[in-house]
């Protein structure tokens, strides 16, 4: 039994080498939703250069090529591959810069949101006791209500605007890095190289900061690709409904919210390609998100 | 009439892997006969549950045998399907694995795992089968085995778990029962009831009795033949008697001259070369001159540890009403002394208190009542002052489990730096990296263990690398909790000896705690002998083994498994 349990180790010392690490994506849905992921990002980096138009200059946009459908040469003839919106700005350029905006708003969020919750987590995890009952019972209110909700009510108090999307989607988050990380934070405490540590005399920051966080950091690389992928969906939510990111910048959401007033005129596409791009970027991050915790985790590992 | 009812026949096992093949078990050949206890001696890694498990086609996923015959009633069990085994395993060959707490289903009462088991083994009807399985535990030594069937596992002590485990082994009236370190779990006195039931059984019904242990002391004391595994081979097989008294191969000799012995203390223990190989013996440091030497506060108090009136309770049943709540004492109203470069030994069985007395010394669990002072420092409900950190620095402890006593992302080098550099207590990092190599091979470790990750050493070297980041902190009070219980006898005698040696030559005090008395014996000036939170008995080494006068001393050294006895 001991053999297994030596083995076992040795599995979880391969699984944090790197070049591994990337040797395990071998399915072939792992692998292309990899490449799409690589694409949108580099779609989302290289956008003004991508793009066959500036949808936002108004020099360029007519209104006189309106609702061209995919394909139609456009009036300073460019190819409309995905067709034109209402206002005759190009879909395909407006999908590209608008995951640009997308793309932003959700990393931003889910990087602030895993700040305050890796820190909330780890003091309750590091301390117990009250502190930890505390914590934990703000996080089970937060948690309580309906995360659009919560955004919705946010937004109304905090106004439009890039940076208050970004900042009600970490407000809608935190918690649930900070649950995770607690979970973790509290298997580890209880080993006994952090009783070691205190034995030492270390201070309880130090050995919050050198010991605790790197042990427990790992199941929360996972869940922030998943949640990346989540506040995509709540920020195209919000848009759509219309409290979202400002008209001048509009991402995904927003791109389908402009487009519903036509799609029962035929012109299916403002709406139709926005929301596919939705998807398959929301898809991409999921499939890849959960592919990583396959490979993290050696006991799924088969 | 003996009859053979198990033959292996050069059996060969291998374990699959990405990176390697390892040879796990290697033409390996065993016959039991009727009637017999044959033990499978070796350390870990030897291949020896391996076996065990082959027999019964429970091998782990990437282990194959490669080639081999398990003759079992004329039949050769590796050809045989799940199906067939299955049924084999239910009826003919009867398992007992070591943790008796993850063996039973926890939601099912005794009863009703016992007569689904006799049921399936032997086609009775409910009634029959609830009257055999009160007479089996009956047979396992269970009072009042009728109540008993109702109970669920946890109600159950882990003997009396484990006793429910052989019953269950035992409901197929198997011929051959295999037993993995049976009572490895278990504290000292219940292992003794165990290994006793076991063989009578054997002896009663007339089985094969096939048992799988590290543990000398316990093939000593039920076996009748022994198979010595050393690598995935056999070095050695033959009559217990035989064998114990005089091994013919080296590695059996030391084996045996690891155990720790109970009647006699050694300057030493005698080290085994050829098993933990590239170790090179600790180097000596002139403490003189090195850093190690500089104390930063020379006391001349006579004692170490002073410990008056220590209380300790933990809460069992939380409650809103004070006298609702139930706490366990686990150390109560404890008082003793230990005198500076003393070796102090604290005994007792699991759930003694022994362990929370070292946590409270080391100020790793919040006293409730008493006084803990270091060398004449109170460090109870003191507040940070310079002296108090100071005495608790003083303080350093060795844990039991060298694999989570490590901050697996941290190299070696930092593990130790670090108590180094919190302090100041060294001027640059020329002068840290000079201590920290200084420290390793003082522990028998080689600079070359500087940058790797605890994950890639071995048990023994954990525990090395244990002992110097507590040297780090230079402390002259060393505790070790059960520092050697997670390791093998080979291993273990290396890391005494060293502890032994840095005692010598540091003049460290040592409080020593573990369960394992032969151990104790070894190590220590005094002991006291721990039971249910209180201390039974304080007294020299010499004394509590010669004239124990505390009625369950006398019974825990009665039961200390003796190879002794046989030669």
């Amino acid at each position: 039994m001991i053999e297994t349990k030596s083995l076992h180790k040795d599995n979880i010392s391969i699984g944090t080498n790197s070049k591994i690490l990337l040797k395990k994506f071998t399915k072939p849905s792992t692998l292309i939703s990899l490449g799409l992921l690589f694409l949108i990002i580099f779609c989302a980096i290289f956008a003004p250069i991508l793009a066959p138009t500036n949808p936002y200059d108004l020099k360029v946009v007519s209104i006189l090529d309106s609702r061209l459908s995919p394909g139609d040469k456009m009036f300073n003839g460019t190819v409309a591959w995905l067709g034109t919106d209402g206002a005759g700005r190009d879909v395909l350029s407006a999908i590209i810069f608008g995951l640009r905006t997308s793309l932003v708003v959700a990393i931003s969020s889910a990087l602030i949101a895993l700040t305050v919750g890796l820190f909330v987590g780890l003091i309750a995890g590091f301390y117990g006791g009250k502190i930890d009952a505390f914590l934990m019972r703000v996080v089970d209110i937060q948690l309580s209500f309906p995360a659009i909700l919560v955004a919705l009510v946010l937004l109304a108090l905090l106004g439009k605007g890039i940076d208050k999307v970004i900042i009600a989607l970490a407000i809608v988050q935190w918690a649930i890095y900070a649950r995770t990380v607690r979970a973790a934070a509290i298997v580890e405490r209880n080993k006994e190289y952090i009783q070691a540590a205190s034995c030492l005399g270390l201070s309880n920051s130090l050995i919050m900061w050198k010991h605790l966080l790197p042990n427990s950091i790992s199941p929360l690389i996972v869940l922030a690709t998943l949640q990346t992928a989540h506040s995509i969906s709540i920020e195209a939510t919000l848009s759509f409904l219309g409290v979202g990111v400002p008209i001048t910048e509009p991402s995904l959401g927003s791109l389908i919210s402009n487009g519903f007033d036509f799609i029962l005129s035929g012109a299916y596409w403002i709406t139709f390609f926005p929301g596919l791009m939705l998807l398959a970027t929301v898809a991409a991050i999921n499939i890849f998100g959960d592919q990583l915790r396959v490979v993290l985790n050696p006991r799924v590992n088969k | 009439m003996i009859k053979n009812l198990l033959d292996i026949d050069n059996l060969n096992i291998k374990f699959f892997s990405d990176q390697e093949i390892v040879d796990a078990v290697r033409n390996v050949s065993i016959t039991l006969r009727s009637g017999e206890v044959l033990g499978i001696v070796g350390e870990s890694g030897a291949g020896k549950s391996t076996i065990g498990n082959a027999i019964v086609n429970l091998l782990d996923a990437p282990g194959e045998i490669v080639k081999g015959k398990v003759m079992f009633e004329g039949q050769n069990l590796v050809d045989l399907d799940d199906k067939a085994m299955r049924i084999i395993r239910g009826k003919k060959i009867g398992m007992i694995f070591q943790d008796p707490q993850t063996s039973l289903n926890p939601i099912m009462t005794i009863g009703n795992q016992l007569i689904e088991t006799i049921k399936f083994t032997k086609n009775v009807d409910d009634a029959s089968a609830y009257n055999q399985a009160t007479e089996l535990l009956e047979s396992v030594g269970i009072d009042n085995p009728k109540l008993r069937m109702k109970a669920y596992p946890h109600q159950f002590s882990g003997g009396m778990r484990q006793r429910v485990v052989i019953a269950l082994s035992l409901a197929g009236d198997p011929d051959v029962i295999i037993a993995d370190e049976p009572t490895t779990a278990l504290d000292v006195s219940v292992q003794a009831q165990i290994l006793e039931l076991i063989k009578s059984l054997c002896k009663k019904r007339q089985l094969g009795v096939i048992i799988i242990t590290h543990d000398i002391g316990v093939i000593a004391n039920i076996a009748d033949r022994v198979t010595v595994m050393y690598n995935g081979s056999i070095v050695e097989t033959g009559n217990v008697r035989q064998v114990l008294s005089s091994p013919k191969h080296d590695y059996t000799k030391s084996l045996i001259a690891a155990v720790p012995r109970a009647d006699v203390k050694l300057k030493r223990f005698q080290s085994i070369d050829f098993i933990e190989g590239n170790t090179h013996n600790h180097k000596f440091i002139n403490l003189d001159t090195h850093w190690l030497g500089k104390k930063l506060n020379q006391k001349n108090s006579n004692k170490a540890i002073s410990i008056n009136e220590l209380n300790k309770q933990f809460i069992l049943k939380k409650a809103i009403f004070f006298k609702n709540r139930v706490y366990l004492k686990a150390v109560d109203n404890v008082s003793f002394d230990v005198k500076k470069g003393e070796s102090f030994g604290i005994v007792g069985e699991s759930g003694s208190g022994k362990s929370t007395i070292a946590r409270l010394i080391a100020g790793l669990v919040n006293v409730d009542s008493g006084s803990i002072k270091i060398f004449d420092q109170e460090i109870v409900n003191q507040k940070n002052t310079q002296e108090v950190i100071v005495a608790q620095r003083d303080v350093q402890m060795i844990f039991q489990d060298p694999y989570s006593s490590l901050n697996p992302r941290m190299k070696v080098q930092d593990i130790i730096a670090e108590p180094i550099k919190f302090y100041q207590t060294a001027s640059n990092n020329k002068e840290i990296n000079q201590i920290v190599c200084d420290l390793l091979n003082h522990v028998g470790l080689s600079e070359t263990a500087l940058l790797k990750f605890p994950n890639q050493f071995s048990g023994g070297q954990r525990q090395r690398i244990s002992i110097a980041r507590a040297l780090a902190s230079r402390p002259k009070i060393l505790i070790c909790d059960e520092p050697t219980s997670s390791l093998d006898v080979s291993v273990q005698a290396h890391i005494l000896n060293l502890l032994k040696d840095l005692q010598d030559e540091l003049g460290l005090t040592m409080l020593f705690i573990s369960h394992d008395l032969p151990v104790i014996r070894q190590m220590c000036d005094k002991v006291a002998v721990m039971r249910k939170g209180k201390i039974c008995e304080i007294n020299s080494t010499e004394n509590i083994f010669k004239n124990p006068r505390d009625p369950y001393t006398k019974e825990l050294i009665s039961l200390i498994p003796k190879i002794e006895n046989i030669s």
